[in-house]
């Protein structure tokens, strides 16, 4: 080849050689804008994750201050590597971060819940960081800060793990119960008296919930609960979970009105109602009440048949006692007229009328009348006791000194008050006559009562002594008399007779005994 | 006349007597009213409530049934079982002067001599109509 062919073919290669490291030259620029390009975009992605890691951060390092939990940190040994503002809230300090005397807790002291002390190196971070338990979750721990005051913990503690899985720490985050258990003392002693008033009253206390029932049904109600009162107080027990209509099928609709009244408007009603089925009164107060969402009523109750039996026997005693004194009136006035036809002067009248009435008063003064009401206090008396009272105005009335005039002798026999009045009046008329016409109208004279009883009957008798001579029965029976006889007649159901014996009128009474004691 | 109590008893039968009556009685108990009942002697009666053999119920049923005239007198009202069988029973209530009493009697009987349902004339001119229920009809309807 020659020269000028071999510098052709050098050149060519030269060329071609040139051609391709220019061509190596591009590559190499585009690969390396490339690379740039790539570096670029990883620097920006980089500076992004970066700020989106130090926003992240920034949150996280908000919610972890600001935070109303109380959280800290240990490492796999113990010290103590962060801890957030809440928990030297709770702790009631700020622990050295990383001081060796200050393990496991930033607290000062610790008790478990049944008092007892528990020192750091026995608290519930010990457990988990070595991995003795997996977690604590909910552990109570009653912490006591410096200043002496203690409260109650709630610790939640989990550990921290590399990627082999090996404990490089832990995290506890607590909480305060301390106020959330005082309310629930509060709440558990509370329902501990209610429970004790429910149970230990005597009334009867039950709550009633209003069963749903179609419009236009009969209202039903179910007993929520009922106290031990209830069936005191009602007689019926068990009956928590069954309805009214159940457990008292005979009682009348009224109940029903009464509790949907109380149920719809919330006024509380006091009624006082006959239990039928039971024969008892009742007073109950029904009012209704929240339980939660749900409205229901509660009922407190009193079986009162004591006291309405006592308020009615007082009725009857009040009834009895209008019926007596209207027939006193009545007596009275038949007495004043009576006595208003014979009397010639009003003095005459007065001391008449006033004879009769102390009569009257007499029997009154000494007995009570009986009453129906069982327990009533009963006054008493005798038929002598009786007589001499009515007899003391004529006994001695001069105060002469004299030995009695009136000579009463005879058994003690007890008299009722309607059997007393009639022997007041016949002794008083009896007397009266004497003291007119008989032997009480003389000085000297006397009366002799003496009274036996024999086989239920009792004899009586009037005897008048060394008194004026009698000639004979008077010719017109004289009020008195007739008075006499009507009120053995009458109340005593027995006879009276007259025996105007010359020595002096006798007069015989007889009468049934069983009559005096009424 | 039916009374225990000798002083209402003795009063009211001396203003019977007054009017120009005569006094059957006065009997205490209705063991004694009903006998003089039986003896048919009586025109017009007073019955007291309570006698000393207990209530005269049974008194008052006889009076209704002889169609007798009557008036009852008691401190209380009528008791309801005795409103119940008679009704339109006469009532004078304790106390109350005995001359009252006689007076309404009176104005009874003279009803009582009258059909019932015509108008008749009292003493005083006032116009009444008879109420009292007869046992026995006398008019023809």
């Amino acid at each position: 080849m020659t020269e000028a062919a071999q510098i052709h073919k050098n050149m060519l290669a030269m060329n071609e050689a040139l051609i391709l490291s220019s061509l190596r030259q591009e590559e190499l620029v585009s690969v390396t804008d490339e690379l740039n390009a790539q570096l670029r975009r990883e620097i920006i992605e980089r500076k992004l994750a970066e700020a989106t890691l130090h926003e992240s951060e920034e949150r996280f390092r908000a919610l972890f201050q600001m935070g109303p939990v109380a959280i800290y940190s240990c490492d796999a040994s113990g010290l103590i590597q962060d801890f957030n503002r809440r928990a030297t809230e709770l702790w009631g300090r700020e622990p050295v971060l990383g001081d060796n005397n200050e393990r496991f807790c930033g607290s000062y002291k610790m008790f478990r819940p049944d008092g007892r002390y528990m020192p750091h190196e026995q608290c519930p971070m010990v457990d988990v960081l070595s991995g003795a338990i997996p977690e604590a979750r909910d552990v109570e721990v009653h912490i006591e800060r410096p200043d002496g005051t203690r409260i109650t913990a709630l610790a939640n503690i989990r550990p921290l793990k590399n990627l082999r899985g090996e404990i490089t720490g832990a995290i506890n985050s607590f909480i305060d119960i301390t106020e959330r258990q005082a309310a629930q003392e509060t709440l558990r002693a509370s329902e501990a008296r209610f429970r004790m008033l429910f149970e230990f009253i005597d009334e009867g206390f039950c709550t009633l919930e209003k069963l749903e029932t179609r419009a236009g049904a009969p209202s039903d109600f179910r007993y929520l609960s009922a106290n031990a009162g209830f069936e005191r107080q009602t007689g019926v027990g068990g009956v928590v979970g069954k309805t009214i209509r159940e457990v008292f099928p005979e009682e009348p609709e009224e109940w029903f009105d009464t509790y949907d009244a109380v149920m719809a408007t919330g006024e509380p009603i006091r009624f006082e109602r006959d239990l039928a089925s039971q024969g008892r009164t009742l007073e109950l107060f029904a009012f209704r009440f929240e339980d939660g969402a749900a409205l229901k009523v509660g009922v407190i109750f009193l079986d009162v048949s004591l006291r309405k039996y006592h308020e009615e026997q007082q009725e009857l005693l009040l009834r009895e006692m209008d019926h007596r004194v209207k027939n006193l009136f009545a007596v009275v006035g038949g007495m004043v007229r009576l006595s208003a036809r014979l009397a010639t002067t009003p003095k005459e009248l007065a001391a008449t009328i006033e004879g009769r009435l102390g009569a009257l008063a007499s029997a009154h003064q000494l007995i009570r009348p009986r009453h129906s009401a069982p327990g009533a206090t009963k006054r008493e008396s005798t038929l002598g006791e009786l007589i001499r009272k009515v007899l003391s105005p004529y006994a001695d009335p001069a105060g002469t000194g004299d030995s009695a005039r009136t000579e009463i002798d005879g058994p003690e026999i007890a008299v009722g008050l309607e059997a007393a009045t009639n022997v007041a009046l016949f002794v008083h008329e009896l007397a009266t006559n004497a003291a007119k016409y008989g032997a009480l109208s003389v000085p000297g004279g006397r009366v002799r009562i003496s009274w036996a009883v024999a086989k239920g009957r009792l004899a009586l008798s009037w005897e008048e002594k060394d008194g004026p001579v009698l000639t004979g029965p008077p010719e017109r029976e004289g009020f008195g008399s007739v008075l006499a006889r009507k009120s053995v007649n009458g109340g005593l159901r027995g006879d009276l007779t007259f025996h105007w014996n010359p020595a002096g009128l006798v007069v015989l009474v007889s009468a049934e005994t069983e009559r005096l004691a009424l | 006349m039916a009374e225990d109590q000798p002083f209402i008893a003795l009063d009211l039968a001396l203003a019977v007597e007054d009017a120009g009556g005569k006094v059957v009685g006065p009997a205490a108990s209705c063991e004694e009213a009903l006998a003089f009942l039986a003896a048919g002697i009586v025109d017009a009666a007073i019955v007291d409530l309570n006698l000393v053999d207990g209530d005269s119920s049974a008194v008052v049923e006889v009076l209704v049934g002889l169609d007798i005239p009557f008036i009852v007198q008691t401190a209380v009202e009528l008791p309801p079982a005795l409103a119940a069988r008679f009704s339109g029973l006469v009532v004078q209530i304790k106390p109350f002067p005995a001359a009252t009493l006689v007076a309404r009697l009176e104005v009874l009987l003279a009803k009582h001599e009258r059909p019932v349902g015509e108008t008749l004339e009292l003493r005083d001119g006032t116009p009444a109509v008879s109420t009292y229920p007869s046992g026995r009809a006398r008019t023809a309807r």
